[in-house]
């Protein structure tokens, strides 16, 4: 159970991060869709991940557990939208790349689609199409069954459908250079 | 389905800032692991003390009152956001700069945080109207700021924030590993919760006091931080107190003004 020197436990917690980290970033700025918000839940989520790194570390579903907590520290995070101050003109700097181009464009389509759904919904369609994991995996993560996971994923995609309308996929097929 | 993979795909990868460094977040992880220890140990030893003393010797961690069991309902408010006077950042500013003690001052850096509106990747339908910002005394800033949220409007009734009854220091109201502290205040026969938290747990500076009040499908908090919560380069030394006791910090969360 993890009974080694205390500085080889840290150097395998550091190298997990280096492996993972930004992947689990990139989901958390998918459920989240602010960056800086992104590197805080998974800064959270590794915090919390070294306090049960001994237990853990060794366990085969490590991804699945840490993305199980990524997840939680997100809900918790938006049920209590208080909970967060927000550095001085941080606004700003929510979904801020530069606009430019029809690739662009469809970027912010699809941001808004994505985070205008509900939370539990916008973490089955990331978990599902981002990750890649299955419907069981997906309900693992979510804490639900499979038929829940299901009615979730489609009801965000049907959401996310209506939201990205037919201009998404006229400007996706023009960013690569498709005929409209 | 591949069009939404490869959508997700590219609006992940598309241009991250730098990530943190592995030893910054081991760090952080270290030290936060080391300030869960110390509270446990503290807690441990209240807990410890309380036995043998056969009372509520050092009720310094949990001091919520116990469930008002036929206690008066708080009165109930309207929608904070379809009546109240502050529903924008310059009202809700107003009311905080009115509240502070006089040496500190409330500075033009508070307009750029004001009047959020509905959060981006927040509930469906909730809104909250939050404003607040720096609050300097001398050479020293801190933070201060107000959220009134409105939950009425969410559609899926499990991420509502329920309507609390009995103890507001229970677990499954707010509940947080992080928060401690917890307790409740009464302010002219209204339940008032504060706790402390850190904004960020890496940022010792960060340490808030949060003063939440509810009433039926809404909520107002007031935060106040020591540290003021700007980057790290521009952030000034965090005030030596905080700026309201957690008596007045309840009060202002009680005011009329915020939620009828």
């Amino acid at each position: 159970m993890g009974m080694y020197p205390r500085d080889e436990r840290d150097q395998a917690f550091a190298d997990y991060y280096a492996a993972c980290g930004a992947r689990m970033r990139a989901t958390a700025y998918l459920l989240c869709g602010d960056w800086h918000r992104a590197e805080d839940l998974t800064q959270a989520a590794f915090i919390k991940l070294y306090r049960a790194w001994r237990r853990v570390e060794r366990h085969d579903k490590l991804d699945q557990y840490l993305r199980r907590v990524l997840l939680r520290t997100f809900l918790d995070d938006t049920r209590r939208p208080w909970r967060r101050e927000r550095p001085a003109g941080d606004d700003r700097a929510r979904f801020d790349q530069p606009v430019r181009g029809p690739d662009v464009d469809s970027r912010l389509v699809l941001r808004a689609a994505l985070t205008s759904l509900p939370p539990r919904q916008r973490a089955a369609v990331v978990l599902r199409f981002w990750e890649d994991l299955s419907i069981e995996q997906t309900g693992e993560v979510l804490g639900c069954p499979a038929g829940t996971v299901k009615s979730l994923t489609a009801r965000g995609l049907e959401a996310m459908r209506t939201a990205l309308g037919t201009d998404f996929h006229l400007e996706r097929q023009a960013a690569a250079g498709g005929a409209p | 389905m591949t069009e939404i993979k490869e959508a997700l795909a590219q609006l992940a990868y598309d241009s991250p800032p730098p990530m943190a460094p592995a030893r910054e977040v081991l760090a952080a992880a270290r030290r936060a692991e080391r300030r869960r220890r110390a509270t446990m140990v503290v807690a441990t030893a209240v807990a410890v003390a309380t036995v043998i003393g056969g009372v509520a010797a050092v009720p310094m961690f949990r001091e919520s009152a116990p469930p008002e069991v036929g206690a008066t309902p708080e009165p109930t408010a309207p929608s904070p956001v379809a009546t109240n006077p502050v529903t924008n950042g310059a009202g809700i500013v107003a009311v905080l700069r009115a509240a502070l003690p006089s040496g500190y001052t409330m500075g033009d850096e508070t307009q750029v945080n004001a009047a959020d509106g509905t959060a981006v990747g927040g509930l469906a339908g909730m809104r909250t109207f939050r404003a607040g910002g720096v609050v300097r005394a001398g050479d020293r800033a801190g933070n201060l700021s107000a959220s009134l949220s409105d939950y009425r409007a969410v559609a899926d009734a499990s991420q509502r924030i329920r309507q609390p009854t009995g103890d507001l220091c229970a677990a499954k109201v707010m509940g947080d590993a992080t928060e401690y502290g917890c307790r409740t205040v009464r302010v002219r026969g209204v339940s008032v919760r504060v706790a402390s938290a850190y904004v960020y747990p890496e940022h010792p500076d960060t340490m808030c006091e949060y003063a939440a009040r509810f009433v039926p499908g809404a909520s107002v908090v007031v935060i106040q931080c020591q540290g003021a919560v700007l980057p790290m380069a521009t952030r000034p030394p965090a005030l030596s107190t905080q700026i309201f006791s957690p008596e007045q910090l309840a009060e202002l969360a009680a005011d009329r003004a915020f939620l009828g």
